[in-house]
């Protein structure tokens, strides 16, 4: 095969910064994970989860029925359209469910996403372009939360504004308009935590098996020993140790609906926690894709 | 363009990397040279602006090579085989391009011509997964000169590369050169170089062992033997003869070839064509052994350890 001795033509328009970078990044993280037909089994699942939640909404607001047997068959769903009795947002339970599949991909992905720029040693293709490290994390961690927010933020969103087509009216986006910022400010919390936490393990672990049992370990240990420890003490303060309440804790605290007595405090607590261990991740992080640590 | 290292040192934490190393790397193509774990890909890494020598400065021009306007002046091609084994070659490098600042129509374009450079414009849109070690050094390749740089840092990119490819490679890396770029190529096998360059360095243990030409390099060599290998009637006679030549360290007889060390080259060819014309010693084969550029390399890495 011979090879063609071509000409680049001269480039006079304006290079895009490299904060644009991150972007290149975060497509071709994309393309890494949605590429992987066995990721679209775990994928798959949360599309289940979400067409059920679909479907569901579209047979209680198409369909004939009792306001009292529509809230019913919501409840046992683990769902409601509008806050019920004590503050329940049944977006943010919805995203909560998805974030079972959410965690499962993640913990398979992180080794493609982030482990291999350092086992394989691919991450100097990032670092001898124009981008620094600053750059490559930020498009590394807007790769994870762009996963996160597809299969919990914006399934949730579309349910909410489902809902409202569904009811033939803007009434219910006009009486519920807060339901939105909670989806938003609880995703932001998943978004930001999850991203910081998988790709700090992924860079120090690599390899996808140890990454997934450490992942699935802090998700599904603490929050098991948190429920046992809350029930046998009836203290809910236990609930700082479970990753997930945490963040929907703090989730809450952009939304401004507290459900139990002393959940404030414990959500400016779980705030404290989550900043701190994300603190603490971020300079791992950074010293990890530091120069001098980059060579394999 | 030039490559400038000075006085540059890298340590990882006790272990040295390169020590003190000085050189300066011009237009053409320069080989670098170096056994594993010698220091090529550190001093590559240095160059790309990948790592911060501890001591010294590495520039790109007129930058520092971990600015940003020094990595928009090189490509780079590292020395791994894995990579994003989901994207196709056309995507990496419109990917790559899109990493160095081109919008995407402009990423798209110039990727276009990289992969026609390295003749892969027909198998662009295969995924690197199912590509061969030889179509991936081809893919790297691409990206390193989809923004066109004026320098282009070549980590072992002959590896893997079947004789045609090579040729091919080597045919692409010497018309780059002739548009005035300045090219590192490191390899640990001299033969991949000598077809491309006679412009050489080699390192070993982290130091700068000898640059310039081959035949530079050799003359550098003073203190190591030249074998001669002699294919001579009668041989044992002539053996007799060059034992009592004080040039000859030793002799070596197996199967009528006769094997001279000597460290006097010159002295030794002389007194040699004077005893075949005096004593008429019919000399049918005469070879110097040790002049390739891998006995070089041993010699100099020998003198390092």
């Amino acid at each position: 095969m011979g090879i063609d001795i071509a000409h680049y033509h001269g480039w006079n328009g304006k290079l895009h910064s490299p904060w644009w970078g991150s972007l290149s990044i975060v497509r071709v993280a994309m393309l890494q994970v949605f590429r992987r037909k066995s990721y679209w089994v775990v994928i798959g699942l949360g599309v289940l989860i979400f067409i059920l939640y679909w479907s569901l909404i579209y047979i209680m607001t198409q369909f004939e029925m009792g306001a009292r047997t529509q809230t019913d068959v919501f409840r046992i769903f683990g769902f409601s359209p509008v806050p019920t009795e004590d503050m329940d947002n049944g977006y943010v339970i919805f995203m909560q469910r998805e974030s079972i599949a959410v965690m499962i991909l993640l913990a398979f992905s992180g080794s493609l996403l982030v482990g291999t720029d350092f086992r394989m040693g691919s991450l100097t293709f990032y670092l001898s372009r124009r981008i620094d490290r600053v750059q490559y994390i930020v498009g590394k961690l807007l790769a994870v939360s762009t996963v996160v927010a597809m299969m919990t933020v914006l399934p949730a969103l579309v349910l909410y504004v489902e809902y409202g087509l569904f009811t033939s009216s803007t009434a219910y986006w006009r009486q519920n308009w807060k339901l939105p910022i909670a989806v938003l400010s609880y995703g932001a919390v998943l978004c930001a935590v999850l991203s910081i936490w998988l790709v700090t393990l992924a860079a120090y672990l690599q390899r996808m098996a140890p990454i997934a049992i450490t992942w699935s370990s802090l998700f599904v240990m603490c929050g098991q020993l948190s429920t046992f420890l809350r029930e046998s003490s009836d203290n809910r303060d236990w609930d700082l140790l479970d990753p997930w309440r945490c963040m929907r804790l703090v989730g809450k605290l952009c939304f401004g609906t507290w459900q139990h007595p002393g959940e404030e405090t414990r959500a400016l607590w779980a705030l404290l926690l989550l900043a701190t261990t994300c603190a603490l991740a971020l300079a791992a992080l950074v010293r990890r894709v530091r120069a001098v640590e980059v060579v394999t | 363009m030039w490559l400038t290292f000075e006085h540059v040192t890298k340590f990882y934490g006790p272990v040295i990397g390169v020590n003190d190393i000085t050189c300066r790397i011009g237009p053409g193509i320069t080989g670098l040279l170096g056994a594993n774990g010698a220091g090529k890909s550190t001093l590559m890494k240095l160059a790309s602006g990948q790592l911060r020598p501890n001591g010294g400065e590495v520039r790109i021009g007129d930058h520092r090579a971990w600015s940003a306007a020094a990595k928009a002046s090189i490509g780079f091609s590292p020395d791994i085989n894995t990579f994003y084994e989901e994207m196709t070659g056309r995507e990496f490098v419109t990917s790559m391009a899109r990493l160095s600042g081109y919008p995407l129509r402009e990423a798209r374009e110039r990727a276009e011509l990289a992969l026609a450079e390295v003749g892969m414009v027909d198998r662009g849109d295969r995924r690197i997964g199912g590509c061969s070690h030889g179509m991936r050094q081809r893919i790297k390749l691409a990206q390193s000169l989809v923004h066109d740089p004026p320098i282009l840092l070549l980590d072992e990119p002959m590896t893997g590369i079947d004789p045609g490819g090579r040729r091919d490679l080597s045919r692409l890396l010497v018309a780059l050169a002739e548009r005035g770029k300045t090219i590192l190529v490191s390899s640990h096998l001299l033969v991949e170089v000598e077809q491309l360059t006679d412009s050489m360095l080699m390192i070993a243990r982290g130091r700068i062992v000898a640059s310039g030409t081959l035949a530079e390099v050799r003359g550098l060599i003073d203190d190591q033997p030249f074998a001669v290998r002699i294919v001579a009637r009668p041989v044992r006679r002539l053996a007799a003869q060059l034992a009592e030549l004080p040039e000859v360290l030793s002799l070596d007889l197996q199967d009528d070839v006769l094997t001279v060390r000597t460290l006097m080259p010159a002295r030794f060819y002389a007194a040699l064509g004077e005893l075949a014309l005096a004593d008429e010693f019919e000399v049918e084969r005469f070879e110097t052994l040790d002049v390739g550029a891998d006995a070089v390399f041993n010699y100099l890495q020998q003198d390092v350890g």
